[in-house]
């Protein structure tokens, strides 16, 4: 890639600034780097990528899905108009979306928790946002307490818009990364367990915002100790820039998690004529941070027991009326796998 | 009734308004004028499985997400409507009065029985040829993506070094 700047780069010619790919411009905008449209591919790849998760981890059926090409070369199932509670799903993620317009949306995560109304999760798919302005070079960072401690908008806050082809390359990571993590390195999920959407807002946001479809909570969520997390990749548009990670007790180790993954994207980079981009992943350079419980006032689609069913309630309702079933992997052995229980930290490893 | 090839037709990702609200009776006797003659989309209700009522909305579509052409006007049944929640609730409280004249600027099949109005409508269903809820009309197909995960990758999965 090209070396990190310290100034816009400003020899983007804008009018030549653009992804040249039918397939792509099916879906997302070619021209990524306004305002209104660096919005626009936001609220689609927040779409696309949940879709990606909800169907690779099997937490949705097939029939939810309908297929759709982001590249020539690679296919995404999502949410499928047609399907009544897919639709509203996608009415979700649109709504969340459209407060990336106004820099309201801090993070959007999928949590995965044993039963209904928990708060620990056992599985988290989060998105994380933070804004640019001037001309998409300084960032605008909320300053809570939690940011401080959180070392991903830091990272975010580093990167550069590096032209459309970059962005597309960004993308077609993170679905790739999210189709191979959910399908061969975490584990099955349990028989049994609950899912729903969860956000966190800037404090930017007005603090009678509200975004349709999710309920107040006071707790975000929590992660237990010792839970392993990989980081899928990021976005980084005109105007905004997304950080993507998984936190999931299915996974035994981040640092073997994240080795296979770049693994994998090596490989496919050269197969399938993308650019490998630079993946901020944590156990290559440092310990993670602990994300701990956020205290923040959130929002949970959660059905407070209203009248209005909350189009993620009906996620819970597939669940508990199907008692649907993660995908049925093969058996595998890890080698070195009676190791982990003798671990001290998570990036630890004895040696036979 | 326009005919379209399968997948030529912009794809809707969600609904970004709804306008109007008629009872299926009510659309039968507009139904040529809002489909055949001011164009819009009615496939999604022609297809469908409306019960009561049918919806005129503004979809966002999958294609042209750079223009105002990825708004397009439909009406979709109720069933898809409700299926907005909040946006849903919301049209229900502030639902204004429908004048004839704002529902289509064409002739209404006024002087139509009953039975006329059904058996038109019953044609109309047979002669539009694109049905959105088809499989066929998204680009699905069995497997969820084309790539196959090759041995090298299973064996990196299940090995630590």
């Amino acid at each position: 890639m090209a070396p990190l700047e310290n100034n816009y780069n400003e020899s983007l010619n804008k009018s030549k600034d653009a992804i040249d790919d039918k397939t792509w411009s099916k879906l997302f905008p070619s021209i990524v780097s306004d305002p209104d449209r660096s919005s626009n591919f936001m609220i689609r790849a927040i779409y696309v990528v949940f879709s990606a998760v909800l169907r690779q981890r099997n937490i949705l059926e097939k029939e939810y899905f309908s297929k759709n090409y982001i590249t020539e070369n690679l296919s995404c199932m999502t949410l499928s108009f047609k399907n009544l509670r897919a639709h509203q799903i996608a009415q979700l993620l649109r709504a969340a979306g459209d407060a990336t317009k106004d820099g309201f949306l801090k993070e959007i995560s999928l949590v995965v928790t044993e039963h209904d109304g928990d708060v620990e999760a056992i599985e988290v798919f989060s998105m994380k946002f933070i804004y640019f302005e001037n001309g998409g070079v300084v960032a605008r960072l909320s300053t809570d307490n939690n940011d401080q401690e959180d070392p991903h908008f830091a990272e975010l806050a580093q990167l550069r818009y590096e032209g459309a082809e970059s962005v597309r390359d960004q993308m077609v990571t993170i679905v790739r990364s999210v189709q191979f993590l959910c399908t061969k390195v975490l584990e099955p999920l349990p028989a049994e367990f609950t899912a729903n959407f969860r956000l966190k807002y800037t404090n930017d946001a007005p603090s009678n915002f509200r975004i349709d479809g999710f309920d107040d909570s006071s707790t975000f969520y929590t992660l237990p100790d010792g839970i392993q997390s990989v980081t899928i990749g990021h976005l980084r548009p005109g105007h905004h820039a997304a950080h993507m990670q998984c936190w999931s007790k299915s996974m035994s180790d981040s640092y073997a998690a994240e080795l296979t993954l770049k693994g994998h994207l090596d490989k496919v980079s050269d197969m399938y004529a993308f650019n490998p981009v630079n993946v901020l992943y944590k156990s290559f350079n440092s310990e993670d941070t602990d994300p701990g419980l956020s205290q923040d006032t959130t929002e949970s689609a959660n059905d407070q027991g209203g009248n209005v069913t909350s189009p993620v309630d009906n996620i819970t309702d597939s669940l508990e009326k199907t008692q649907m079933s993660p995908i049925k992997m093969r058996p595998t052995t890890r080698r070195g796998a009676d190791d982990s229980k003798t671990r001290s930290s998570p990036y630890s490893r004895s040696r036979k | 009734m326009v005919s379209h090839k399968k997948n030529d037709r912009p794809r809707p990702l969600w609904i970004l308004k709804i306008h109007k609200r008629l009872s299926l009776f009510e659309f039968k006797r507009y139904a040529t004028g809002i489909g055949k003659d001011d164009g819009q989309d009615i496939s999604w209700v022609l297809k469908g499985n409306a019960k009561n009522n049918v919806y005129q909305v503004t979809v966002e579509t999958m294609e042209n997400c750079e223009t105002d052409e990825c708004k397009k006007v439909i009406w979709v049944p109720d069933e898809l409507a409700e299926s907005t929640g909040t946006m849903f609730e919301d049209f229900k409280e502030d639902q204004p009065q429908e004048s004839v004249s704002s529902i289509s600027n064409n002739e209404a099949n006024w002087g139509s029985s009953v039975n006329e109005l059904d058996e038109n409508y019953e044609k109309m269903q047979k002669e539009e040829t694109f049905d959105p809820y088809d499989s066929d009309s998204d680009t699905s197909e069995d497997s969820d993506f084309d790539e196959d995960f090759e041995d090298s990758d299973k064996t990196m999965c299940s090995g630590q070094s």
